[in-house]
């Protein structure tokens, strides 16, 4: 009713969401620190200062000291590289894989798409982390390998929400229409479905770069992934777990980084899902 | 007498993302005992917003103000606790969609008790018993058996009958009514009109009747108040406001009506031009006066007063009594064609399309009766039981019948949406059911769609340009440098402002989006449409511009039409000949003079009577019916033996009119019509 009455006039001032500000804002600052790491770190990631172990935050150590007395803000900064990486490849290689799947299986339901994603299903039954770990185990741990497993594991969770969007969008209209007019299949999916689906897909992807970081941080305190003395943020938060009543800095740091990627992240999937949706474009 | 319910200077304002929206602007009335008010108004004139104020359901961004009183109590005023209390127990609700409105997991029967435990304080055992009692009040033939059933296994009639007795399970004194029959067939909709009616004297409920369709309120109300733009424009008795209407809205609103008839084709529907202000500014003047035949200079002076004696007819409009009956549009210089047997553009043979309940392993079924035996049941459904019909160039076939019977089915099957599963759809003299997908580019560019649904038939994401350029493209009909021009030209056909290419779908109204869509389908210059119930999501005077546009267009490309709706005066107004649909047959087809007039199929004439508001069908929509035998019998009032072992054929009443009841071989033997029950002339 209210949509109804509302005014339908163009206009040319286009209003970004605030999410979309602050998200980017957060994520591309994070990327700036990761790729300067190098120059803004104090010290090298691996130095140690013996007689600073376990020294609380101060203006020589921004954010304290470790068992080793290694400095946790140099080694949050190089930890980032590593866990940005990670997380971005991983939904990357989940999104490549998970997409077209599912939007084939939405777009023609059959043997072959429920032949899929029963597979899927089973993939999804698994214990997650049993899963990477059988990966992984076969060979030596490498972030790269590490970045596909978790990419692996998320292909379903991708493809289930790609397949219920585009499976919606099929009893629509204007693919009918399409039909009606004799498109080929790829315009259907890519021109028709793709665009429908993306906004819910974005939110998706920045859910899944967070859980990619987390799962990588489990990975890497069981000894794969991230191999010591390198160390990603979740290696980091998991090192800092047997001192967290003498030394919570430790553990601190990383998990507030952490914590504000996953914010600036989740934001700017928000952000994009409105700023990509023309119903929030021009009108209102 | 002091009213029951007493609204006076009632506003609602929504906070919405582009400011504040009044969708209600100081309406006033008052609703005595045993009294019912309908109120019409088209989507957005803030009818919906009055219902929602009285029963405290707007949302958190409305804000409202004036007085509700009900029974002497300020309803707005009243706390929330005790504001629950008044409704469901002394204010019924019923709204839109029945199909919704029952929670499909509990029985009927304990959501019909329901507000008896909740109200009434009465034991669960005795409310059930009362739900039984109030099931049979409503007319429900087993209402012990329907008190048990769950929501998905009653009809949509029997649903909105089991919310109205949940609505009047405490006896309230006052039933307010949303579109009550708007999401129902025709003949469904009558039945339920009846019971209104026949309730209202047995209980002496008070009704506030909300619809757009002022058929239906003519039906029910006693009173009526016409709303535009959020505010009331017109009240008196329906007599009188409907009869002899004063506000040019009103005016505009019956005269674009399209009446039960068959139509020259020279002829046009008046409408009223333009749309509804989305955010009115009845401070500056006339709300209507931007698509008023009437309005001067005075009219945009300052806000308009309603006026007239305060029990009597009351009309917003300064000149109200000077003005004479709404425009009608001039006739067109227009031939009327005569169509010829033989030159067809389409011809459907035998068209039967089945599907199947279940597949796979569903499909197999164990039972263990006697002995284990195993069976296959798909549960196969035929939606198009052998249907031959023929189009000729330029000419307009309308299909009518209820939900269910199979009308869009056989639209899509036309069309190759879906394929058939036998018989045969041949397009300007080849079978293009038999072609493979890849062969029907040709057909494809040649027969197109319009959908019902405006908010789905256009992507969200393409401009109305891209939208329209795309079939140019696809078909290379016009070269990449001159597609702008021709999506402008496109634009122009339809009678919308060539800017309107750069917009998104979410930017137009319903009727602005419809006309894109007709335009999208034009853009392939097809000579065959298929019109699925364009007009049916449309307000009243929308849908008469929308129907006067596809009369334009088949006369000036010589389209021929597939027009579907379920609107037998809409489709009488366009159509050259309209076939009658029930259960995947045709039982009636002819030129539309003679299916419009006697002798009927039953079918049909339940149809009419339906559609004008008139001798009631006792019958309710009949479960699964056994092969064989007439597929109407169930329902009809003049069914005989025969009609339960003989399907009857199309039989020919003339050269242009055919009938399939077995009445028709029996008037054939007598030599009077009116003998035949069935046949005696309708009125």
């Amino acid at each position: 009713m209210v949509e109804a009455i509302l005014p339908t006039k163009l206009r040319r001032r286009r209003r970004w969401p605030a999410s979309l500000y602050v998200g980017g804002f957060i994520v591309a600052g994070l990327l700036i620190i990761a790729i300067l790491a190098q120059q803004i770190a104090p010290f090298p990631f691996d130095q140690m200062h013996i007689r600073d172990r376990f020294s609380a935050p101060s203006w020589r150590y921004w954010a304290g000291t470790d068992e080793y007395g290694r400095d946790i803000f140099s080694r949050l900064l190089f930890g980032s590289q590593l866990s940005i990486a990670l997380g971005v490849t991983a939904t990357v290689i989940s999104m490549i894989a998970g997409v077209p799947l599912g939007l084939f299986a939405g777009y023609r339901p059959g043997f072959a798409s429920e032949t899929i994603m029963r597979g899927l299903d089973v993939m999804m039954s698994f214990p997650p982390i049993m899963l990477v770990l059988l990966i992984l185990a076969v060979t030596p741990p490498s972030l790269l390998k590490t970045s596909v497993a978790i990419g692996i594991l998320f292909v379903p969770p991708i493809a289930r929400v790609t397949r219920s969007v585009a499976l919606d969008l099929m009893s629509e209209d204007f693919v009918e229409a399409a039909r009606s007019r004799g498109e080929r299949s790829w315009y259907i999916l890519l021109r028709e479905l793709l665009p429908n689906v993306w906004p819910v897909l974005m939110v998706e992807a920045s859910l899944r770069v967070v859980f990619a970081i987390l799962l990588g941080a489990v990975l890497s305190f069981l000894g794969f992934g991230v191999q010591p003395p390198q160390a990603d943020w979740g290696l980091m938060i998991s090192n800092g777990r047997s001192f967290v009543d003498q030394a919570p800095w430790i553990s601190l740091a990383p998990g507030l980084a952490m914590g504000l990627a996953v914010i600036g992240i989740s934001l700017l999937g928000d952000g994009l899902r409105e700023k990509l949706d023309p119903r929030h474009r021009g009108a209102n | 007498m002091s009213p029951l319910l007493d609204v006076r200077d009632l506003t609602v304002r929504y906070a919405g993302e582009s400011g504040i929206i009044t969708a209600v602007r100081d309406v006033s009335f008052a609703l005595h005992p045993g009294q019912a008010l309908g109120i019409v108004g088209e989507s957005g004139s803030g009818k919906s917003s009055i219902a929602g104020a009285i029963l405290g359901l707007l949302g958190a961004n409305a804000e409202t103000a004036g007085k509700i009183i009900f029974a002497g109590r300020d309803l707005s005023t009243l706390p929330p606790a005790q504001r629950r209390a008044v409704l469901g127990s002394e204010i019924g609700s019923v709204f839109q969609d029945p199909f919704t409105a029952l929670n499909p997991a509990i029985r009927v029967g304990q959501q019909i008790a329901e507000p008896l435990v909740q109200h009434r304080r009465v034991t669960p055992t005795a409310a059930a018993k009362r739900a039984i009692e109030l099931l049979a009040e409503m007319g429900i033939a087993r209402p012990a058996e329907a008190a048990r059933a769950f929501p998905h296994q009653l009809s949509g009639g029997m649903k909105q009958r089991a919310l109205i007795a949940a609505a009047l399970a405490c006896e309230p004194a006052l039933l307010i009514l949303d579109e009550p029959t708007t999401a129902l067939d025709v003949t469904v909709e009558a039945q339920i009109l009846d019971l209104l009616a026949a309730l209202r004297r047995r209980k002496s409920v008070s009704l506030l009747f909300i619809s757009h369709n002022l058929g239906v309120i003519r039906r029910v109300c006693d009173d009526v108040a016409v709303m535009y733009a959020s505010q009331m424009v017109e009240r008196g008795a329906t007599t009188a406001v409907l009869g002899r209407p004063l506000h040019p809205y009103s005016k505009g609103l019956l005269a674009s009506l399209p009446p039960l008839a068959a139509s020259a084709r020279r002829f046009r529907l008046p409408s009223i031009p333009g749309q509804m202000a989305g955010s009115p500014k009845p401070e500056a003047g006339c709300v209507f006066s931007p698509r008023c035949p009437f309005s001067e200079a005075r009219c945009n002076a300052g806000p308009v007063d309603i006026t007239g004696p305060a029990d009597g007819h009351q009309v917003r409009c300064w000149k109200a009594d000077r003005i004479g009956a709404w425009p009608l549009p001039e006739p067109i210089n227009t031939p009327e064609l005569i169509f010829l047997r033989g030159n067809a553009l389409l011809n459907v043979t035998e068209l039967r399309k089945t599907f199947q309940a279940r597949s796979g392993l569903a499909a197999w079924r164990f039972s263990f009766a006697a002995r284990p035996r195993l069976s296959r049941d798909t549960g196969e459904v035929a939606a198009v039981d052998g249907v031959s019909l023929a189009l000729s160039p330029g000419e307009v076939l309308g299909l009518v019948g209820e939900s269910g019977c199979g009308k869009s089915t056989l639209g899509r099957v036309v069309l190759q949406l879906l394929r058939k599963t036998s018989g045969s759809v041949e397009f300007d003299g080849e079978d293009v059911s038999q072609k493979p997908e890849q062969a029907l580019k040709n057909f494809r560019r040649q027969a197109q769609i319009v959908f019902q649904n405006v908010g789905s038939s256009l992507n969200p994401r393409l401009s109305i340009g891209e939208a329209l350029a795309r079939p140019l493209a696809l078909f290379n009909l016009v070269p990449p440098s001159g597609r702008t021009a021709r999506v402008e030209q496109l634009l122009d056909m339809v009678r919308l402002p060539k800017t309107y290419r750069l917009r998104y779908p979410h930017q137009l109204s319903g009727g602005e989006r419809q006309r894109v869509a007709i335009a999208r389908a034009l853009a392939t210059e097809p000579r065959f449409i298929v019109c699925d119930e364009p007009v049916s999501a449309l307000d009243v005077s929308v849908q008469a511009a929308v129907v006067n546009l596809l009369a334009d267009l088949r006369d000036e490309f010589g389209l021929s039409y597939l027009f579907i709706s379920h609107d037998l005066a809409v489709v009488a107004q366009l159509s050259d000949r309209i076939a009658v649909m029930y259960r995947g047959r045709i039982c009636e087809t002819g030129r539309t003079e003679d299916v419009l007039a006697p002798p009927f199929h039953p079918y049909t004439k339940a149809l009419l009577a339906s559609v004008a508001h008139e001798a009631p069908i006792e019958l309710e929509q009949a479960g699964p019916v056994k092969p064989g035998g007439c597929p109407f019998r169930p329902r009809c009032p003049d069914r005989m033996a025969v009609c339960e072992t003989d399907t009857p054929p199309l039989h020919p009443m003339s050269a242009t009119h055919s009938i399939a009841c077995h009445l028709t071989t029996l008037k054939q033997g007598t030599s009077s019509g009116s003998v035949v029950p069935g046949f005696a002339s309708f009125r």
